[in-house]
């Protein structure tokens, strides 16, 4: 298959702007079939640049910081923080008595007048109590630790 | 009046819109796997950039060749 047209004896002009109906819709196809093909590749050019932010992507690292005090939040109760910046609140609840999961959470606390808007959870953080060290669970993802301080 | 075409010109116009029919559905898949592979990244899932780029350049080859076949068809109706 040649993957040039072959030379015509007329004109482009003459070509593409035809007179007679039956070269006018072939003329019609083809430059349809040339914006499809230009559209293929303009999704081609989004996939490749979804591949280059992909391969450029590196994840954030967070720092670990100290949330609460074992016998700080009762049983029930929910304690509000940032982490990891200013602007990111996130709540800490406790929902058992021993072996306590805390699950963190990053809350965007919209104000009261706000009904329409409600809190949008990003990741989970996993922290079991212990009873002098503080640990973190294998799906602590943000790798935030809650250090039981006496 | 129109003039009645000669039937290979039929033909030949047959051949390319079903050649663009081709080209139509291969772009609907496209699209759909470019939509599907900006909320992978956007959900943070990368490990699906790189089959969906090579899938989307077998989908704009096949587009590429299909277009090849409709200006051969195109260049053979304008010699008759």
């Amino acid at each position: 298959m040649m993957l040039q047209r072959r030379p015509s004896s007329d004109p482009l002009w003459r070509d593409e702007f035809s007179v007679e109906t039956a070269k006018e819709r072939y003329v019609t196809r083809r430059q349809f079939s040339k914006f499809l093909v230009l559209t293929s590749f303009g999704m081609l050019a989004g996939n490749l640049w979804i591949l280059i932010r992909s391969l450029r992507y590196r994840p954030s690292v967070y720092p670990a910081i100290p949330v609460a005090r074992l016998g700080e939040i009762p049983v029930g109760g929910v304690k509000q923080f940032r982490y990891p910046a200013a602007e990111d609140t996130c709540l800490m609840v406790r929902t058992g008595p021993t072996g306590t999961l805390l699950t963190a959470r990053n809350a965007r606390i919209f104000p009261a007048r706000s009904s329409t808007l409600k809190p949008t959870i990003v990741w989970n953080v996993l922290v079991t109590t212990a009873t002098s060290q503080w640990k973190t669970d294998a799906c602590c993802k943000a790798h935030l630790h809650a250090p039981c301080l006496r | 009046m129109e003039r009645q075409q000669p039937r290979l010109q039929r033909q030949g116009l047959t051949a390319i819109d079903g050649a663009i029919s081709l080209i139509v559905i291969l772009l609907m898949v496209q699209m759909w796997l470019l939509t599907a592979a900006l909320e992978a990244l956007l959900a943070g899932h990368h490990e699906t950039a790189l089959p969906a780029a090579l899938i989307s350049g077998v989908i704009s080859s096949a587009c590429w060749v299909l277009f090849l076949f409709v200006d051969k068809i195109d260049a053979d109706a304008r010699q008759r």
